[in-house]
């Protein structure tokens, strides 16, 4: 009893120290919701399929000395971002085969073409076919075989560079 | 014998002093003298406001399509419409639902801050008047759990922030191959993103007057 009476005592003597709350003005905005395009581009047998994230490889009709052969297939934008161009890459099984475009459209049960044929890639490699390709839209390649049981992988690339530069807005 | 009236003697006296000590501690008065203003001394607390009005499209429109290197800058107007003057004004981060957007402070979105004397004019991003860089470009995942410093000093009562703030989400190079994005995408990705602006009030100070 003596003890806490002392304690109480040397309490109450000790100086007080008062803490205080520092006074925040605070005002928030948004949410302010931001996406991000992607660039995605596939191979598909059709243009109605759906992304396959695969490559395709496809057995093409020998076109060799029939106007009607080859195979077709088609590079779709599976993308939120206009394609202005993509990459097309094949590993052969053995030559010869070929990737061609047309510039305007194919009719593949004759295997004519209304515009200009290019051919864009022959045997093994790459190359960059520069086209635009809205969102979900596809375009139509040809390949052909010059002999039989000859294969392709086919491969389908897209990198930032191949959508829009880019650019400062306001509002 | 002589005992006994010892002790009757003893008795009286103690009965005696007791009495009178009972009757003179209930003679004892005090005397205090009273004085008090005649005019209530009236005391009042300042108040301390941070408002936000948008500039523009604001923080309310979404910004879709983000490619790369962009930038979208928007613009909002900061009061402080308390009567308190405010110091030290930060800005900070929250986001809904974290993505790399706001989840990388390399990849995701950066954010710059800077005033003008005047309002922006938001459509073409022209200050009228002198623009001064407040926050250089400092990553959202950052200002998630550091606010950024946009002054230091003081915010007097009344003051008007015409800010830009400007989201860019930094040039970086990634491919696509056949369908299937890489890991660690910066593609295809939302957040939603709340700026916070906080001031804290003024130094405490004793007044002598």
């Amino acid at each position: 009893m003596k003890r806490k009476l002392i304690g109480l005592a040397v309490a109450l003597t000790l100086p007080i120290s008062f803490s205080y709350a520092v006074i925040t003005g605070v005002t928030t905005g948004g949410p302010l919701s931001t996406t991000s395009l992607s660039w995605i581009a596939a191979p598909v047998l059709l243009a109605t399929d759906s992304n396959p994230g695969a490559a395709l490889t496809i057995n093409p009709v020998v076109r060799s000395n029939n106007a009607t052969g080859g195979s077709y297939f088609s590079v779709k934008n599976f993308g939120t971002s206009t394609l202005n161009s993509f990459t097309i890459s094949q590993i052969v099984s053995s030559t010869i085969v070929s990737i061609q475009m047309c510039s305007g459209v194919w009719t593949e049960s004759s295997g004519a073409c209304s515009g200009t044929i290019t051919t864009v890639l022959t045997n093994t490699g790459s190359a960059v076919i520069t086209i635009t390709l809205a969102p979900g839209v596809s375009i139509r390649l040809r390949v052909n075989a010059s002999g039989v049981g000859r294969s392709t992988t086919i491969t389908a690339a897209t990198s930032r560079s191949d959508v829009r530069s880019q650019t400062i807005v306001n509002s | 014998m002589i005992l006994s009236a010892l002790k009757k003697k003893l008795f009286v006296f103690f009965v005696v002093g007791a009495a009178a000590s009972v009757a003179t501690y209930a003679a004892v008065a005090i005397i205090d003298a009273i004085s008090y203003n005649a005019t209530p001394q009236s005391f009042s607390s300042g108040t301390l406001k941070l408002t936000q009005t948008d500039n523009g499209a604001g923080f309310t429109t979404a910004v879709s399509g983000l490619v790369p290197g962009d930038v979208v800058n928007r613009y909002a107007t900061y009061t402080n419409s308390g009567t308190l003057a405010g110091q030290a004004l930060t800005v900070s981060a929250a986001d809904g639902a974290s993505t790399l957007l706001t989840g990388d402070a390399t990849k995701g979105l950066a954010l710059t801050v800077s005033s003008c004397s005047v309002a922006w004019t938001p459509a073409s991003g022209v200050c009228g008047g002198t623009t001064t860089p407040l926050l250089a470009s400092t990553s959202l995942l950052t200002l998630k759990t550091t606010p950024g410093s946009l002054v230091t000093g003081a915010v007097s009562a009344g003051a008007v922030y015409y800010l830009q703030f400007g989201f860019t989400l930094p040039a970086q190079t990634e491919t696509t191959t056949n369908g299937t994005l890489p890991g660690g995408t910066i593609q295809g990705l939302t957040s939603t993103i709340t700026l916070t602006l906080r001031e804290t009030q003024r130094t405490a100070t004793t007044l002598n007057s």
